[in-house]
């Protein structure tokens, strides 16, 4: 899976690349707007993340130049520029995502990972961890054939989690996934606690190992080789 | 009572004293003027007739027929020898021989002599009543005095509509003036000085703050904006942090107060940004959206955080009610006031949320003390309610987003302990 990272801020270039790294995905980057656009037309890439200043132009640009030549290449829009207008403009402009910044790590991984799903397996997703499969367009669960009934809100943790295995998801990453920018309203992830918990409980009941651990009280993970 | 119409009543207050006095001084003139021409006229008949006396008239009788002839000339026989060459004026009624009406006359009399015998020469004219006099110049002064008025509302009137528009015309562009669009007013010209120097201060004092307020406007956009990078690179590296093989505990009770107030700063420059926005853009597009379903679709989403409060929620709202606004604003004004209605609760408080046709109000139990309402939509102002992890930005937003959609956002305190906060949506 290769990925393109366009990002001028060298700290934050390297902190994607280092996790995304970790997800096994081939990372390149560009850090200016010529690199990216060279890049871009040159290569094809499973995604690209694209942020909206760069210096020597504007990243709005280069998706309009994107998709001239590569149509329905997959784009997520990272960019401090929160003015709705931004948004809407890079999403009618092709992009298929866009993530405000400041993001979280796991977010934007598993935002990659919906798009890549949606982009390369058309209606048969089927997702196995494990004994776990999960059937993502459908939105249906198992363990071992026997089907776990998630609510929304569980299903979607989930799928954050199983997009970053193997990796701490922070209570903040989780609350932010589940309910947007109403989670910043509370700074009690009690929510969190309890959407975790049912979630745990409907897995063991269902026969599957822990999957998901606490580390901490930081946050979660989701790792088949320790169960 | 306005400016014009002020000076005009007090101009008109002084032409009425000048009036009356004025009567008072025509009359006393005119009065002297005549009766002085009168007297001199008087004296000159006078001398006429005693030059007769003395060149023409040879016997009494002579002096009998000329008064037959003339009754203003008459010849008094004096019994009393008095010296000759006096004279006397005096004012008289008398009767006129032909209207038969008493006319008032005036007179001057001498004593003279003719042929050894004294007699008294009056020679009289009939003069203009006093009363008459008077009456005529009351009369012109009234008609003066009305052509005055009837002329100074005419001209207050034509000043108002032509050489006081400027004036009407800045006063209204200011009051239409709100400090958040996005030009200063464009202030008719006139050729007026006073206007012109009024258009010209109005003008910069306005264009000066217009840019200060931009100036704020953008700084604080700018900051905010400047904020996120950094804020992305610590959210960033602490999610790698976290990753960490080998973390400890004590170094996870280190990261998670880190994550939190990443978190807090996160919210706070969001909700900044927003702010900035909103008081930027004047126009977001609107679309009809079913309040009620909002409403609900909220309160479900807060089950949790009702429940962990122990709240009871009490709802009173219509099916429907369909509101011309822009979505994500409305969602976040509910979302704002719900939110605060809970975090401001007390444990196992209750939460009453009631939407009608024309207002949308939330109800929470609190402290038994109204809260300051200047206080509760300022900006960023420490509280003593507001929570730790609160930033104080919730119910500002709610404020201008209510501003911007053409809402009213307001506080009641009618019942003690029971805090509400409604919105007037027609």
């Amino acid at each position: 899976m290769k990925l393109l990272l366009v990002e001028d801020e060298p700290d934050l270039l390297a902190s994607l690349v280092s996790y995304l790294r970790a997800q096994h995905y081939v990372c390149e980057v560009a850090t200016t707007f010529a690199q990216a656009q060279e890049k871009m037309l040159l290569h094809s890439y499973e995604c690209i993340v694209l942020d909206l200043t760069l210096p020597g132009g504007d990243g709005l640009d280069l998706l309009r130049e994107l998709q001239k030549h590569h149509p329905g290449a997959a784009v997520i829009i990272t960019s401090a520029r929160a003015a709705v207008g931004d948004r809407i403009a890079g999403l009618e402009l092709g992009a298929d995502d866009y993530l405000p910044k400041p993001f979280y790590l796991p977010e934007l991984s598993a935002r990659i990972a919906a798009l890549v799903r949606r982009r390369h397996y058309q209606g048969t997703n089927l997702l196995c961890v494990g004994e776990l499969r999960v059937d993502v367009p459908a939105r249906r669960a198992a363990v071992a054939e026997r089907p776990l009934t998630l609510t929304r809100t569980e299903f979607d943790l989930l799928l954050l989690l199983l997009a970053n295995q193997g990796r701490v998801v922070t209570k903040g990453a989780i609350a932010e996934h589940l309910s947007g920018d109403a989670a910043e309203q509370f700074d009690t992830f009690e929510n969190v606690y309890a959407h975790v918990k049912n979630l745990k409980r409907k897995l063991t009941e269902a026969g599957a190992p822990s999957y998901i651990r606490m580390v901490y009280g930081l946050g979660y993970r989701f790792d088949v080789s320790e169960a | 009572m306005k400016l014009l119409a002020r000076t005009t009543l007090i101009f008109l207050l002084y032409a009425s004293v000048v009036a009356v006095a004025g009567t008072f001084v025509y009359y006393s003139v005119i009065h002297r003027l005549y009766y002085v021409y009168v007297d001199r006229t008087l004296t000159r008949r006078k001398m006429r007739v005693k030059r007769s006396t003395r060149l023409e008239l040879r016997t009494p009788a002579d002096l009998a027929f000329w008064h037959r002839i003339d009754h203003n000339v008459e010849f008094v026989p004096l019994t009393v020898a008095l010296p000759a060459g006096h004279d006397e004026f005096r004012d008289r009624m008398m009767l006129n021989t032909i209207t038969g009406q008493p006319q008032q006359y005036r007179q001057i009399a001498e004593v003279i002599w003719f042929q050894g015998m004294p007699y008294r020469l009056e020679v009289r004219t009939s003069v203009l009543d006093d009363q008459d006099l008077l009456v005529g110049i009351i009369v012109a002064e009234a008609i003066l005095l009305a052509v005055l008025l009837g002329g100074m509302l005419v001209i207050q009137h034509v000043l108002t509509r032509r050489y006081w528009r400027p004036f009407y015309r800045t006063l209204g562009a200011l009051q239409q003036y709100q400090l958040d669009q996005h030009h200063a007013p464009v202030l008719e010209p006139t050729t007026i000085p006073e206007f012109k120097a009024l258009n010209a201060a109005i003008g910069r004092v306005l264009g000066r703050h217009q840019r200060l307020y931009q100036r704020q406007r953008e700084f604080a956009e700018n900051a905010a904006h400047e904020l996120q990078t950094p804020l992305a690179i610590l959210r960033t590296k602490l999610d790698l942090l976290v990753q960490a093989p080998g973390l400890t505990e004590e170094q996870a009770s280190h990261i998670e107060p880190l994550l939190a107030v990443t978190q807090r700063l996160t919210h706070l420059s969001r909700s900044l940004l927003l702010l900035t926005h909103l008081d930027q853009q004047l126009y977001f597009a609107t679309e009809t959206v079913d309040l009620a379903a909002v409403v609900r679709t909220h309160l479900g989403q807060l089950a949790e955080q009702l429940d962990s409060g122990q709240l009871t929620l009490e709802t009173d709202l219509v099916p429907s009610l369909r509101v011309s606004a822009n979505r994500s604003l409305l969602d976040i004004l509910v979302s704002n006031l719900l939110s605060n209605a809970i975090r401001h609760n007390l444990p196992g408080g209750r939460l009453r949320v009631v939407l009608t046709a024309q207002q949308f109000s939330v109800e929470n139990t609190g402290h038994p003390q109204a809260l300051p309402a200047d206080q509760l939509f300022a900006r960023l102002r420490p509280r003593p309610d507001r929570q730790p992890g609160s930033v104080g930005l919730g119910l500002p937003i709610a404020r201008q987003i209510c501003e911007t959609s053409g809402f009213l956002l307001s506080y009641h305190y009618e019942e003690p302990g029971r805090h509400q906060l409604r919105v007037r949506i027609s």
